[in-house]
């Protein structure tokens, strides 16, 4: 077994071409025209605002988890939180990346509160939910990845498991991470370094044509 | 077997719930919840903590009431439609707008702690053209008991179109409307405006407004109030959003609404009406965040006036009017902030 000892973390490609950031400019024009009128108890704003984003929402809260265990309870309870606290949101626009911090909180306490009652023998670690996370028309070897990938985060913290996901697994810039995440940048970088250390000592492959 | 760096994790291989069941689920659930959390729920928990205070004094009132002049032998009455009359008490403008209320032959009832279902064939409230016009009565029911409404559930999972077929098919929206508690009746908003048809939605409305003391009604007056603005009708606009202020006088929008008036009443040019709107404002939002940029309109208006030079002796009425500039812009507020964006 041949064990890399120097980490490195990857850099993922930038996707903001200008017409993605047009798209994402028209977005959040329209996020910032719903949140406007959902502030006012618009119900058919509040209604277009989350199924614009409950998608997002709910591949954050599964890919994170690894489950899709109380994904919906944590959407729900995001955007019922989102939807009371609308007046905290200064940017209209910046709707869908302050939901997913929402969720992301929500998330990280759960997470905490299995680990702990875990630790006190109150409970179990939730076992990962490849189907969940595995889209359907994966191909084995990316099953294989991604069960190794999860079982490894399970025994990492929190922070760290949650940063790392974002930013490999739900690949947002490293900004965004910290924004998500609400943290500084360093420190997200920090997490996601520390995590991507730990993962890559214990990774092993069992594709013998990946060894060359 | 070996260790190696990790190799990417492509986008291709994860599940995505963009366009999932799930999302659909948590929304059906999510909008009951939603509906429940009006904007008066949301005030600061002050407001709740007047609750038991509340109670203690309707109790004791309750108990002198009782020693002082109930009679064992009276009988009960049984009010079946609420008083339109039926304002909060307090509120600060009730007396200033006697034509904005429909107006009954009879004094009202006493109000009952138990109050029976809105009856569509009750019409002892007279037609007031804002909010009970001709053409908005309800139409005469059948006595039977009302079945269940599809439209309601389909309603429930965000099933507008179908709500209203279903509508259709169960007697028409009208029908629907004289039967719909105010919180039916909202629900009747949201398919009417789901479905562009604006003036039901606005009749709708108007039935929630019969029922002054429903939690639905401020909101009820605000959306009217919109809806009538993009209709184009601005006198209609300023009294319903007068009627918000007067149901709801702390309420969330209550500022908009003074504002909103204002912008009405400057649109006509009434130096009178917006002198005593912006007074109101002031008052009762001394930090309002458009008090400044109405000052300044106020005193175009009323300059504007004068140089017309209908009366020659009206420019010596006011000659300290532009002195006082200085107040109307207090030094937080944001310089324009007109928040019109909701309708």
């Amino acid at each position: 077994m041949k064990l890399h000892a120097a980490p490195r973390l990857r850099l993922i490609p930038g996707q903001s071409t200008p017409a993605v950031r047009g798209e994402a400019a028209d977005a959040g024009a329209e996020d910032e025209r719903l949140v406007a009128r959902a502030r006012r108890s618009d119900l058919p704003a509040l209604e277009a605002l989350y199924r614009r984003h409950a998608g997002f929402a709910l591949n954050l809260a599964v890919r994170i988890q690894g489950t899709a265990i109380d994904a919906e309870d944590i959407v729900h309870d995001a955007f019922l939180k989102a939807s009371e606290r609308l007046s905290e949101l200064r940017d209209g626009s910046a709707f869908r990346a302050w939901l997913g911090s929402i969720v992301v909180r929500l998330v990280r306490t759960r997470l905490r509160r299995r680990r702990l009652l875990s630790s006190l023998g109150l409970g179990s670690l939730e076992p990962i939910d490849l189907d969940a996370i595995a889209s359907p028309h994966a191909d084995p070897e990316s099953r294989v990845l991604l069960a190794q990938v999860y079982s490894l985060l399970q025994t990492l913290p929190a922070d760290d498991r949650i940063a790392w996901t974002l930013r490999y697994v739900d690949h947002h810039r490293l900004d965004a991470v910290a924004s998500l995440v609400d943290c500084s940048l360093a420190t997200a970088k920090r997490r996601i370094a520390r995590a991507q250390r730990y993962l890559s000592e214990r990774f092993v492959t069992a594709f013998a044509e990946e060894e060359s | 077997m070996s260790s190696r760096r990790l190799p990417e994790i492509p986008k291709t291989a994860l599940r995505n719930y963009e366009s999932s069941e799930q999302s659909a689920a948590v929304w059906r659930r999510l909008k009951t919840e939603l509906r429940a959390h009006t904007p008066s729920e949301r005030r600061s928990p002050l407001h709740w903590a007047w609750a038991p205070a509340l109670s203690v004094v309707f109790f004791g009132s309750g108990v002198f009431v009782g020693v002082r002049f109930v009679r064992p032998q009276a009988p009960a009455v049984v009010r079946a439609e609420p008083s339109v009359h039926a304002l909060p008490a307090g509120g600060p403008t009730s007396a200033k707008d006697p034509g904005i209320l429909p107006k009954t032959a009879e004094p009202p009832a006493k109000p009952l702690p138990v109050r029976a279902r809105r009856s569509a064939t009750s019409g002892s409230s007279s037609a007031e053209p804002l909010f009970l016009g001709p053409g908005d009565r309800s139409p005469s029911l059948p006595a039977q008991p009302a079945p269940v409404a599809d439209w309601q559930r389909l309603v429930e999972v965000g099933d507008f179109t179908g709500a209203r077929r279903a509508l259709d098919r169960q007697g028409g929206f009208d029908v629907a409307i004289a039967r719909a508690t105010p919180a039916e009746l909202m629900s009747l908003v949201d398919i009417a405006r789901a479905t562009g048809e604006r003036a039901q939605a606005m009749s709708a409305l108007r039935q929630v407004l019969l029922h002054a003391d429903a939690p639905e009604a401020p909101l009820a007056a605000w959306t009217l109030g919109n809806l009538l603005e993009q209709a184009g009708d601005q006198p209609g606009a300023a009294q319903a959003f007068a009627l918000y202020r007067r149901l709801s006088p702390a309420g969330e929008f209550a500022e908009d609404a003074a504002a909103r008036q204002i912008d009405v009443a400057l649109a006509e040019d009434n130096a009178e009406l917006v002198t005593q709107l912006v007074e109101d404002y002031a008052r009762d939002f001394p930090r309002g965040r458009r008090l400044g940029e109405f000052r300044r309109a106020e005193r175009k208006l009323a300059s504007s006036d004068r140089d017309a030079g209908a009366k020659p002796e009206a420019l010596h009425d006011d000659p300290e009017d532009d002195s006082d500039d200085v107040h109307g812009s207090p030094p937080g507020a944001p310089s324009a902030a007109p928040n019109h964006d909701a309708h």
